[in-house]
Order: structure tokens, then C-alpha cells, then sequence
């Protein structure tokens, strides 16, 4: 993070009903628009796991009280190829009707 | 430990920790992840006691209870159609609301307000929503909205 040409903070207004859930979908909106430019980032997610780190980041850059430090995405030029993860099948994440009931039949 | 020897600003203020962290992870929708607070009191102490469908009953009940066991001084209500304002005044819990006041967060938890709430979808299946809570000097006003059914998926 501290080598990245450009590190975004995300924050989060309060008094807002869904800050997280927003703040989730407009991160993943930067890390395909950052992918799209053919750069590469990293969600950084120290700030929303331990509070600690939060207030340590609100106090350096001066975050009002009204707004959460959700997360940190680091910017810059990729250094190796993306390397696929490990995926659950789909008829294991996908259901019907009720939760186990797969929805594909048989392994996509 | 001696329940009743637990120093009540030891409570407050880990109460007022929990909700304020709460807060700052979930902002104003931290309101409705705290309507079920009080669940396992209400089932403990309120449900055993309540042997009526009859709202005004149930709010008696629950009356009762909060003022035996010296969580408020003082319940009055009035009930409009759907509308209900109740009056808490003396509760103990006090000075947490006060606290996230001083801090501009408008408070979102009210355990005894919960336990009307529960009461009511318990014994009636009617959803219940906490619409405000207003600080007073010395008490808090609440206005909860009763809805006639639940909202049912297709």
C-alpha cells in the first residue's frame, strides 16, 4: 500500500441507511473501472475489520465523525498476471425455492 | 456478582459503547438491527406474564414489569387508531441516549419500547415499527405505528 501510486479511501456518510452495502458497490465499481483502464488495485479491508486501524486513518487524514473509513484501494501498475481463485462449483452457491436445493442440477 | 450490586454507569457506559460502535459500522441503519434488543427479557420476565390479546392489556403487563423492576419511574400512553405515544419517564437507561445526543446521533434503541413492540407481534402477528424517540427533560416520548398485516412475499 505504501509503494502505490494512489490510494483511495472510500468513506461512508452515517446517516445514511445501507453506508456499507453503498460503499461495497461503489468499491467494486472502482475495481472494475480500474481493471477497464488496465491498471491494477487492491481492496485493502484493514479499516472495516479492526476499529483501531479506522481510527488510526480517520485521525491522519481528518475524517469527521459523521463519515466511516470503510476501506482503502490501492492503485498502481500490476506487477504480475491476475491470478485466478479458487472457485466453489455453482451448483454448490445457486438455489431454488429453498436454500440447498440446488438450482443446477449438475456441475457447471 | 451480586446482580443488583452492578453499578448502573457500568452498564450505561458499555451499553453506550456497544450502540455508539454499532452506530459507527452501520450508521442510521443500525436502527433496525437493534429492534429484537430486550428478546431474551421480553421471553424471560414479560411473555410468561401476559394472558391478553387485548393491547391496552398487554401494555399494562408490560408496565407492570418495567416499574417493579425500577427500569422507569413512570409509564403514561395515549393510542390513536394506530398511533401510539408513550411517555417513559425515569428510565435507566437515560443518560445513553443522552451521550449519543451530545455526539449528534439521534438515538435508535429503546429496550422498553422494544418489549411493547415484541408483545404486540407476539400475541397479535402485527408488525410494529419504533417511528421516533424524543428526548424530554427527565423522559423520553415514543411513537410507535401498529400496521394491520405483515407485508407477504407474492
Amino acid at each position: 500500500m505504501a509503494q502505490a501510486p494512489v490510494n483511495i479511501v472510500v468513506c461512508g456518510k452515517k446517516d445514511v441507511w445501507d453506508m456499507p452495502y453503498d460503499t461495497s458497490a461503489a468499491i467494486e465499481n472502482i475495481l472494475l473501472m480500474v481493471t477497464a483502464l488496465g491498471l491494477g488495485a487492491c481492496w485493502v479491508i484493514a479499516p472495516c475489520i479492526d476499529i483501531r486501524d479506522e481510527e488510526r486513518m480517520k485521525a491522519l487524514l481528518g475524517i469527521p465523525e459523521g463519515y466511516k473509513a470503510v476501506s482503502v484501494i490501492s492503485v498502481g501498475h500490476q506487477t504480475r498476471p491476475h491470478r485466478q481463485r479458487p472457485r466453489l462449483p455453482v451448483n454448490e452457491l445457486v438455489f431454488t425455492e429453498k436454500w440447498g436445493e440446488p438450482y443446477y442440477k449438475e456441475q457447471a | 456478582m451480586n446482580a443488583k450490586i452492578i453499578p448502573l454507569d457500568y452498564v450505561n457506559d458499555l451499553m453506550f459503547e456497544m450502540e455508539k460502535a454499532f452506530w459507527d459500522e452501520r450508521g442510521k441503519g443500525a436502527r433496525f438491527r437493534m429492534t429484537t434488543l430486550g428478546r431474551e427479557y421480553f421471553k424471560n420476565k414479560i411473555q410468561p406474564l401476559i394472558q391478553s390479546a387485548d393491547i391496552d392489556q398487554i401494555i399494562h403487563s408490560i408496565e407492570g414489569v418495567l416499574l417493579r423492576e425500577g427500569i422507569v419511574a413512570r409509564v403514561t400512553y395515549s393510542r390513536e387508531d394506530r398511533i401510539f405515544r408513550l411517555r417513559m419517564e425515569g428510565c435507566v437507561h437515560r443518560k445513553v441516549e443522552d451521550r449519543l445526543v451530545s455526539l449528534n446521533i439521534e438515538p435508535f434503541a429503546c429496550m422498553p419500547a422494544n418489549l411493547i413492540v415484541l408483545a404486540i407481534e407476539e400475541q397479535l402477528d402485527r408488525p410494529v415499527e419504533l417511528a421516533e424517540i424524543k428526548l424530554e427533560d427527565g423522559a423520553c416520548q415514543l411513537l410507535l405505528v401498529l400496521f394491520d398485516q405483515r407485508p407477504t412475499l407474492g
